[in-house]
This record gives C-alpha cells, sequence and structure tokens, in this order.
C-alpha cells in the first residue's frame, strides 16, 4: 500500500528485527491483559545470531512493558524493565522449519502464566502464530478476539450474534478444529473497530466460550 | 486499480492535474480510503523525517555495535570540494538519518529502515538550500511513493527478497522522482525517467551486511543512493531519457532479485560480510557482548 512505502516513523535500526519485535512483544503484552513480571524470550536460531545488533532485545522488552515501535524510550527499554522490577531471560532454540525471525514469549505474573509464538515476516509485519497450546494465524492489523470455544453446533453463531448486535463489523473470520477429543475450537475474530468492555464480557459469558483474549490493533502509520 | 507509475503520469499530463493529486486519487481507488488522509499523511511523514534529524544533530549516538555514528558529523565538518552544497547537504543528511537508524533513533523507514536515508538526504536538502516548502515535499513525498509501489508490486522492496537494489535502489529511484517533482512538478517526461534512470544503475546490488546488521555498508550506501538520485534528475531534467522504460525495469529488477543466490541477500553469507576483516570485527563484537552478559 502507498503509505507502507513512504513510512512508517519507527524506531530502527531494522524494520523486521526491531520494529517487528516491539509489536510481537505488545501483542503479547494485549493478550496478557498486562505487563507481565517474569518472561522468558525463546529465539529462533538465526534471530538469536543477530538479535543484539538489531536491538530485537530492546523490543521485545520495550513492547511487553507495551512502549511502541515509533517510541524512542525502546533503547531505553533495559533500564525501564529493571525500574519496574521486570525479571527476563533470552535463550536460543532451533526451531526447524519455523520462520527464521520466529520468538516464543513465556511470560508470567503471579499465577498467570501465557505462551505467544510469532514471527516478524518482514517491513514490521507479525504474525501470531501460537498462543498457549493453539496453532494460530493472527496479523494484529485488526482488532481481533481470539475465543476458545466449544466445538459443538451453533457456538459461533452465538459468538456472531454478541457481536453484530453490538453493531460491529466483522473483517475477517477464522474458525479451525484444534482439540477433537476435548471438543474445542479456535475461532479468531478481525473486527473493524474496537470492541468494547461490554461486548469482551458478553462474549465472555457465553456458555460455549471457553476463554477470550483480545489482541489490539498493532499497525499505526506515523 | 492496476495502474503502470506511466500511466499515472500520463493521466497526470492529459487531464492537466497535479501528479500528486493523481496519486493520491489512486491511493483511494486502491484502498476505499480519503485522497486527503494520503496527503495529509505524506506531510506528516515529511515532519517526521526533520524531527528524526534534528534529534539526531542534538544528540547522536554510536551505533548498537560500535562501527558507525561519527561519519556523518565528519561529513559536516567538511566543506564540499567537488559536489554543489545541495548535492553534498544531502549526502550528510542520508548519512545522520541512517547512523540515527543503527542507533535505535526513529526514522521514517522509506521504503525500509535500512534505506531511511536516501529520500529524507534529498528532500530535506531541498528545504534547507532551496527554501521548498513542506507541503510541496510531502506532495513529492507521495510522487515517489507511487514509484516504491510499482517497484513492490512488480518485483520487492525487501533486501531479503531481492538483495539491496530493492532496498536502496528503490529508494534512490522515490528520490529521483521526488526532487524532479518538487521543482519541476510539469517536467512530465523527466518524471517517467528519473526513476528509470536511478533503478537502472543500481541493478544488482546485493545485499551483503557484515554481521548482519545494517551498518556496514548500508549506511554509506544511502549516502551515494543521493548522489545517484540527483544525478538521476538532473540527466532526466536535461532531457535524457532511459531507453528502457521504467516498468520494465522495476520487472528487470524483480527478475534479477530472484536470480541471485541467498548468500546475497541479506544473510550475511556473502559479499563484504565474509572478507577477513568483517569476521573479526563480528568476533569482536559478540565476544564483547557475552562478556558484558
Amino acid at each position: 500500500m502507498l503509505l507502507d512505502i513512504i513510512g512508517p516513523a519507527i524506531v530502527g535500526p531494522s524494520s523486521s528485527h526491531t520494529a517487528g519485535m516491539a509489536r510481537l512483544g505488545r501483542a503479547f503484552r494485549s493478550l496478557f491483559a498486562k505487563t507481565p513480571n517474569e518472561v522468558r524470550f525463546v529465539l529462533n536460531s538465526p534471530l538469536f545470531a543477530t538479535f543484539r545488533g538489531h536491538g530485537s532485545d530492546r523490543a521485545l522488552v520495550g513492547g511487553i512493558m507495551g512502549i511502541k515501535e515509533s517510541d524512542p524510550l525502546l533503547r531505553d527499554s533495559f533500564q525501564i524493565a529493571k525500574d519496574k522490577g521486570i525479571y527476563f531471560t533470552f535463550e536460543e532454540e532451533d526451531m526447524g522449519d519455523l520462520h527464521p525471525n520466529t520468538v516464543k514469549i513465556n511470560g508470567s505474573s503471579g499465577e498467570f502464566f501465557l505462551s505467544v509464538t510469532g514471527a516478524s515476516v518482514g517491513g514490521g509485519s507479525i504474525k501470531i502464530t501460537a498462543i498457549d497450546d493453539f496453532d494460530t494465524d493472527v496479523t494484529g492489523k485488526y482488532p481481533s478476539l481470539v475465543i476458545l470455544n466449544a466445538d459443538i453446533p451453533g457456538a459461533l453463531s452465538q459468538i456472531v450474534g454478541e457481536i453484530s448486535s453490538s453493531d460491529m463489523n466483522i473483517s475477517n473470520l477464522f474458525l479451525s478444529r484444534v482439540d477433537p477429543f476435548r471438543h474445542e475450537a479456535l475461532c479468531v475474530v478481525e473486527l473493524d473497530n474496537e470492541p468494547d468492555e461490554y461486548l469482551l464480557s458478553a462474549i465472555k459469558r457465553l456458555e460455549v466460550v471457553k476463554k477470550v483474549s483480545y489482541l489490539e490493533r498493532l499497525d499505526s502509520l506515523v | 486499480m492496476i495502474m503502470k507509475f506511466e500511466d499515472l503520469v500520463k493521466t497526470a499530463r492529459d487531464s492537466k492535474t497535479p501528479l500528486h493529486k493523481v496519486v493520491s486519487n489512486w491511493y483511494m481507488m486502491n484502498t476505499g480510503n480519503d485522497p486527503r488522509f494520503a496527503e495529509s499523511t505524506a506531510k506528516e511523514l515529511v515532519g517526521e523525517m526533520m524531527n528524526s534529524y534534528r534529534s539526531r544533530l542534538q544528540k547522536p549516538e554510536k551505533s548498537l555495535t560500535g562501527w558507525v555514528g561519527d561519519n556523518d558529523e565528519k561529513a559536516r565538518n567538511h566543506s564540499p570540494e567537488f559536489l554543489s552544497s545541495l548535492v553534498y547537504s544531502g549526502i550528510g543528511i542520508a548519512l545522520s538519518m541512517s547512523e540515527h537508524n543503527a542507533s535505535m533513533g526513529k526514522i521514517v523507514a522509506c521504503p525500509t529502515a535500512g534505506a531511511c536515508g536516501v529520500v529524507p538526504g534529498a528532500l530535506l536538502s531541498l528545504h534547507i538550500n532551496r527554501n521548498i516548502d513542506l507541503e510541496t515535499l510531502g506532495n513529492a513525498l507521495l510522487v515517489s511513493g507511487a514509484v516504491g509501489e510499482r517497484i513492490r508490486k512488480r518485483a520487492s522492496i525487501s533486501g531479503a527478497v531481492s538483495g539491496c537494489q530493492a532496498e536502496i535502489g528503490t529508494a534512490t529511484a522515490m528520490a529521483s522522482v521526488a526532487i524532479v517533482y518538487a521543482t519541476h512538478p510539469e517536467e512530465y517526461t523527466a518524471l517517467e525517467n528519473a526513476p528509470a534512470l536511478a533503478l537502472k544503475s543500481l541493478m544488482g546490488l546485493v545485499c551483503d551486511p557484515v554481521g548482519g546488521f545494517v551498518e556496514i555498508p548500508c549506511v554509506k550506501r544511502n549516502a551515494f543512493g543521493v548522489s545517484i538520485a540527483f544525478t538521476a534528475a538532473e540527466l532526466a531534467l536535461a532531457g535524457i531519457k532511459s531507453a528502457i522504460p521504467f516498468e520494465e525495469v522495476a520487472d528487470s529488477l524483480g527478475r534479477v532479485g530472484r536470480r541471485l543466490p541467498e548468500e546475497l541477500k541479506e544473510t550475511a553469507r556473502g559479499g563484504i560480510a565474509i572478507t577477513p576483516t568483517a569476521k573479526k570485527m563480528v568476533a569482536d563484537f559478540l565476544g564483547g557482548v557475552d562478556k558484558k552478559v
């Protein structure tokens, strides 16, 4: 798209290794709905080879605190994390056929734990490929609901019903069976606008819904 | 809506509409968004380039590896002996932006972070030395975006996909058309030819970053990109035409990019990245990091 060519304004040095990494961190922050106080970043080998020289480490740490890829504070993220008492480590893993720039973010805060796996696929764009045990395909280009629901007739219709009764438009919708034994399916709903608290809690209250995570829109042009 | 860059220029010429308006309408037809949004965003992005240059001058930092970071200051402390002050100042600005990028400063990825110095080098030099206002520069940036978008569609703007020709090459083609549009918005023939001339001169350029970092040779290539952009603009305004039209040159860039081996596409496994000096620099840097951690 034309405006992606002449922008965006981001912190360097690399759109895929820095801006994309900050976005992956922000995706984690958004899905976890808070800042974790302990994080283990597991980097695919090709990424691990160059991540320090690209500032990927600072970008990831900044991202999990919600610092945007356009914010010069990214450079000082280690100090900010230290001040906030956030503990983080980086390690290498050979992830085989996964995208070279894949990172697995394992974060916790007290009894809560979340694992998000994603790749920076170029030009700052990202793809969330797994949330906890479930394979996903979420880009963060839209405000997205990631819903784990019962794999039974009518489940999707109830979820979509809540969304349309709050007057929201769905831009894209993906549904896939994830566990035939536990009768679970994963539903990703990409919306045109940010959903409000009311809609989120209405979906959470549905009996067919087991878990809802919300991923805010991660793209910004300027 | 598929339109070649030549078609956009032809539409402007035939309908006597400024080219940047044709481009913003083309943006509307492709995205459904308000064309005024494209124009205001382009102007804002020129403002961002300006901010970025200012913050670099206020607080210059070394790059993350320490390999680059003082080239822009050296350039500023020298008065040009061979080049015009307009071109030389553009070269200095490109070094600044690119070193700002390498030190985790905020830049405008135009079209990519690695090639972020070329277009601002041209635009800000025109602002500083020729007093060309921000609005005109925003319009020129928008026109340059059409050139970049066409290269992206027909080839790629990613070093990992098509080599440096796709990054510095694209940025240089974009800068050349921006220079012509900011100064001679109705020289249609020059507008069509400048980006073709620029792109041809960088065809085949490989992406061979030392250690994989956006520093060597990236920073200095941004500077050379500016000088080539001014050369292309100058030749195009002289009436010199590219024998091969822009879109066909862009196609060729894509074809060459596909034929380039992986070693020469951002993997740091070829070109200057595997020289003894480069290997030693990388080993020294990584050794230093391990000691710190």
